[in-house]
């Protein structure tokens, strides 16, 4: 009887979650499918009443494309990306464990420094930072926009790592330890593997961040040769106008691979390791 | 039968990359920034025109009125976004938590929207806020309601920003789903043997668990809420009448468009000593809130 | 001063160790600095000097001033120019930030709003005495009243690119459904109002369809409408705004204008509408706008659409006086380049005859030079009322004094409020003017 009582519960808990969810994706949907719209539209079409274009311009697309050298910018992105997704997960596991599992003398003081190296706007330092680039002679080379990432990669991820890690129970540690490993070790073999989930998570948004970066690319590049996609969207903001439709089916294209890395990678955070199992092990 | 780890100089090893990296690419900047908050300088002519003045920036931004708007403008947004955001992106990634078929796609459709460049968000959203042929106001408009005239009215254009933000906020349902994959199964199967439904579980056994994802969400939340720039640089530009000017926008119009950097260095000083009092605060609590599986220290 | 630059020398210093550890670096990208190559053979030294010039937007390929980079690069043997074109939103940060660094290119565009402010700065070098000595340039061939954009306290800093006056433009189809005459050159702002009256319509909720005329809250359509009506928001030299923001003629005639879109004969959007709607533009071509005045800039979209437009010039006020403004872009040379001589160079080839020829060619511009606008004229029916509008152009206040932005600014606020029904109009800009008194330093 109890058992009954307890499954259809649960199934009715179930069906009303999906419902919220589905609810919710319609809501965010909508705007996604105007973007869509927008992008096979013609020019007079786009402020136009009718949501949907009355022929689907695919050529837009292709159009997008050959407008702009997308496959230069494409692999200048990518000379940017894989670096900086690399050096960002390691170095900010490496700098998370350290704030995570040592005591050591100033550690909360600088912690604190690490979160307040955020609280500054952008704006204030930007200029700095370009001297000092330009003193260095970096200026006009992906060099900017790789370096930094490679220390540390960045206080939220570093923070965001910290806190998973802090969740690893002391206890594996110890065996470890007993087993006769070293700090470096117990890293490598116990934390490194547990800590999945939001590593993963760090590349999906440091991937996203790269891939999107504007204002970086914007002010360290300057020949088009040396362009990335994100400054590439840009192009169809003419001088005097903006081609609308294909700035959108531009910005789709943009946004496919992260999409996609996105539902690939998933797995890797979702259905993750279960601590309990590890700890059985 | 714990045994001390010979703490100290490991620990300065593992962040010493970060360490460096601080020293070269961050302090400078910062200390350059302070003292120009301190200075005159209207950067296109230069470092060689940067002028001491010492208080004078100070002085000039507690006269001015428009700094107390946009304290209250970002204020505002911040204390009653970074709660909300928080709260339904628990909920939603509690749903998104379960194991049935096709959340694959859920969970893609909710992250979505924070893929997409903010620039061309704050296009989209300009579409669907319009008064008249906006999807939004005839969406109200099938339930009898009339909506405002969104953006163009000084009472709801902050709060127009407010929900449009709700849709963006993939990034922190996913950080939480991350927090929720760490929290046992076990926990949750013996709650349901001693009977605890469904709220009793979930304060008494998700909340701690995930405690330290929010509060790592909850700081960056405070961060970046009162950082806010890009949505209401592309689509309100402040207005109207001001009353989206955010303090990101007040300062970036008086450094790059009145070329008054010295001002804006010194806003940006005060605004981080705001953020630092509000982080300071939820740390200090944390210690009453925040439980480590792994460990007890306290922040 | 002094501690504050040794403290910046300090931090300066600590960089210059970065640079000396990154040396060999330096040559991963494409390294354009300005740099001089000097080969010298027994008989005679040459050197090469290098050259950068930027523009906003024109990034995509097959644009008129790379392929008239190339055409100078053959031309002249020892001065090679690069076109580095800046995406449009970041234009303002990119240039500012390179300025501050001192990383500006050697030649830069600036639009005709910024002119004064880039003078006064002293980031832009005279033109004059380089003219004097150069019997092959004349600045004749450019139209004079574009030329006198670019002159500031009597001296000559830009020289032009190209040029949008702003106009009226019409929707001919709307016109011909109400079977009305087309706007005429001797229409009154009067005139308009009429005209547009009669293209406004209503659907049987009281909703607008259709609207005459856009009474936009940009400021540059409301100079023209101020300055045909003898009135202006500031004295002649820019130095006060009462007794002209706030004069009796001004409050009257903005009332006037105020009232298209807002009082019971409305005949335009209210300006949040328009915004909305993807801006008046999007409006005429899908036959809800009937007029509008803006800048010839538009005639891109037009031409790309189904629409038949036609052009007018700007309404006069009730006693004939004519008033336009022009929005334009003109070349400035770098006061702190290293090579101004040859950006001088640069400056003439990028404003001549041949590069005007080539940017109007797909009728995209309007030519600088007399000449060719003469062409363009026969040519294009609807130019010839915008390039005649040329001949009215006045200079707006930010254009004469360093106040400028002050007063468009405090103009601006007083539209919102107005706008928004917060205020009347003769308590917004009695407000306005003495906020700008009380700000003016100079």
């Amino acid at each position: 009887m109890m058992n009954l009582q307890m499954s259809l519960k649960k199934n009715m808990g179930k069906i009303i979650a999906l419902l919220i969810l589905i609810a919710g994706s319609l809501i965010v949907l909508v705007p996604l499918l105007w973007t869509v719209s927008t992008s096979l539209k013609t020019p007079g079409e786009v402020f136009a009443d009718n949501f949907f274009p009355q022929v689907w311009k695919w050529r837009n697309y292709s159009d997008a494309i050959n407008a702009i050298p997308f496959f230069t910018f494409l692999k200048n992105t990518l000379i940017i990306l894989v670096p900086v997704l690399i050096g960002t997960v390691f170095s900010s596991a490496l700098c998370a464990y350290g704030f995570a599992r040592f005591k050591f003398r100033g550690k909360k003081w600088l912690f604190l420094v690490l979160l307040a190296t955020m609280m500054l706007p952008g704006q204030v330092t930007m200029i700095p930072m370009f001297i000092m680039f330009k003193e260095a002679g970096w200026v006009d080379t992906f060099l900017p926009l790789i370096i930094p990432s490679l220390f540390g990669g960045g206080a939220f991820n570093i923070f965001l790592i910290r806190q998973f890690m802090r969740g690893i129970p002391r206890d594996l540690d110890e065996a470890a330890f007993m087993d006769g490993a070293n700090r470096w070790q117990i890293f490598l073999k116990v934390i490194l593997p547990l800590s999945k989930p939001p590593m993963v998570a760090v590349a999906i948004f440091t991937f996203m961040g790269v891939w999107n970066d504007f204002q970086g690319p914007l002010i360290y590049l300057n020949t088009t040769e040396n362009y990335t996609l994100a400054l590439g969207l840009s192009m169809f903001k003419g001088m005097y106008n903006i081609e609308w439709n294909m700035l959108m089916a531009a910005t789709i294209l943009i946004m496919l691979p992260v999409l996609i890395v996105f539902f690939v990678a998933q797995k890797h955070f979702i259905e993750g390791i279960s601590i309990s199992s590890a700890m059985k092990g | 039968m714990k045994r001390k780890f010979r703490s100290e100089k490991t620990g300065y090893l593992f962040i010493l990359p970060w360490f460096i990296g601080l020293l070269i690419f961050t302090i400078g900047p910062m200390i350059f920034s302070f003292i120009l908050s301190f200075s005159k300088w209207d950067i296109i002519t230069g470092v060689g025109s940067i002028q001491y003045v010492g208080l004078e920036n100070f002085v000039n931004i507690f006269h001015d009125e428009l700094f107390y708007q946009s304290l209250k403008v970002t204020f505002i947004f911040a204390l009653v976004s970074v709660p909300l955001y928080q709260i339904i992106a628990i909920l939603v990634a509690m749903l998104l938590n379960m194991r049935t078929r096709g959340m694959k796609f859920f969970r893609l459709i909710f992250f979505m929207p924070s893929v997409i460049p903010a620039v061309a968000v704050s296009m989209m959203w300009l579409m669907i806020l319009n008064p008249e042929y906006g999807i939004l106001n005839r969406a109200l408009n099938l339930f009898g309601i009339i909506g405002p005239a969104w953006l163009q009215d000084p009472k709801y254009a902050l709060s127009a920003l407010m929900v449009m933000g709700i849709w963006g906020i993939g990034n922190t349902i996913i950080i939480y789903l991350s927090g929720l994959q760490g929290v046992p199964e076990d926990l949750y199967e013996a709650a349901e043997l001693d009977g605890a439904g469904i709220v009793k579980s979930f304060l008494n056994i998700t909340v701690p668990m995930i405690s330290p994802t929010i509060f790592f969400n909850l700081i960056m939340g405070i961060i970046g809420g009162f950082q806010y720039f890009t949505q209401a640089f592309v689509m309100t530009k402040g207005g109207p009448l001001n009353s989206t000017l955010f303090y990101n926008l007040f300062l970036y119009n008086k450094a790059f468009v009145d070329y008054e950097m010295g001002y804006a260095s010194a806003l940006s000083w005060i605004l981080f000593g705001i953020i630092m009092v509000f982080t300071l605060i939820v740390i200090r609590s944390s210690s009453a809130w925040v439980y480590y599986n792994g460990d007890d220290e306290r922040d | 001063m002094k501690k504050w630059t040794l403290l910046l020398v300090m931090i300066m210093m600590s960089t210059m160790v970065l640079s000396a550890c990154s040396g060999s670096s330096s040559n991963n990208g494409k390294g354009n600095e300005k740099k001089e190559e000097v080969q010298v053979t027994p008989s005679e030294k040459e050197e090469v000097v290098e050259l950068k010039f930027t523009v906003w937007g024109d990034l995509a390929t097959g644009s008129p001033e790379q392929t008239l980079a190339d055409e100078f690069n053959k031309a002249h043997k020892n001065i090679q120019v690069k076109f580095e074109p800046i995406p449009g939103d970041g234009y303002g940060t990119k240039l500012t930030t390179s300025l501050a660094a001192g990383q500006a290119p050697d030649v830069f565009l600036i639009g005709e709003g910024d002119f004064f402010t880039y003078v006064d700065k002293g980031v832009v070098e005279p033109i004059d005495s380089y003219l004097e000595g150069d019997s092959s340039f004349d600045t004749a061939i450019f139209q004079q009243e574009l030329l006198n954009m670019g002159r500031i306290h009597d001296k000559l800093y830009y020289l032009p690119k190209d040029f949008n006056p702003l106009s009226l433009w019409y929707n001919k189809k709307m016109f011909d459904d109400a079977g009305m005459e087309y706007p005429k050159d001797d229409w009154t702002w009067n005139d308009l109002n009429e005209a547009a009256k009669k293209l406004t319509e209503k659907d049987k909720n009281g909703k607008y369809t259709k609207f005459g005329f856009n009474a936009t809250k940009w400021a540059y359509p409301v100079f023209t409408y101020l300055w045909s009506n003898g009135t202006d928001i500031a004295n002649e030299d820019g130095t006060k705004a009462d007794g002209f923001m706030n004069s009796d003629k001004t409050i009257t005639a903005m009332e006037k204008y105020v009232a298209m879109s807002m009082g019971p004969d409305k005949v335009s959007p209210t300006p949040q509408d328009a915004e909305t709607l993807g801006g008046d533009g999007s409006m005429f071509m899908t036959d809800k706008l009937a007029m509008m005045i803006t800048g010839r800039w538009t005639k891109y979209d037009l031409d790309r659409s189904n629409i038949n437009y036609g052009t007018s010039m700007i309404p006069t006020g009730e006693d004939g006086e004519r008033a336009g403004i022009t929005a334009a872009a003109g070349w400035a040379i770098n006061a702190n380049g290293k090579h101004k001589a040859e950006a001088y160079e640069l400056v003439k080839w990028l404003s001549g005859k041949e590069a005007q020829i080539l940017r109007s060619e797909k009728g995209l511009v309007l030519p600088a030079t007399i000449e060719e606008l003469e062409e363009v004229k026969k040519t294009e029916v609807a130019d010839q009322p915008i390039i005649r509008m040329m001949d009215y152009s006045k200079k707006p206040v930010n254009m004469i004094s360093s106040n400028g932005p002050i007063f468009i600014d405090e103009f601006n606020k007083a539209m919102e409020k107005i706008l928004l029904n917060k205020t009347s109009v003769r308590d917004a800009l009695n407000e306005a003017a003495k906020i700008v008194d009380s700000k003016i330093t100079k």
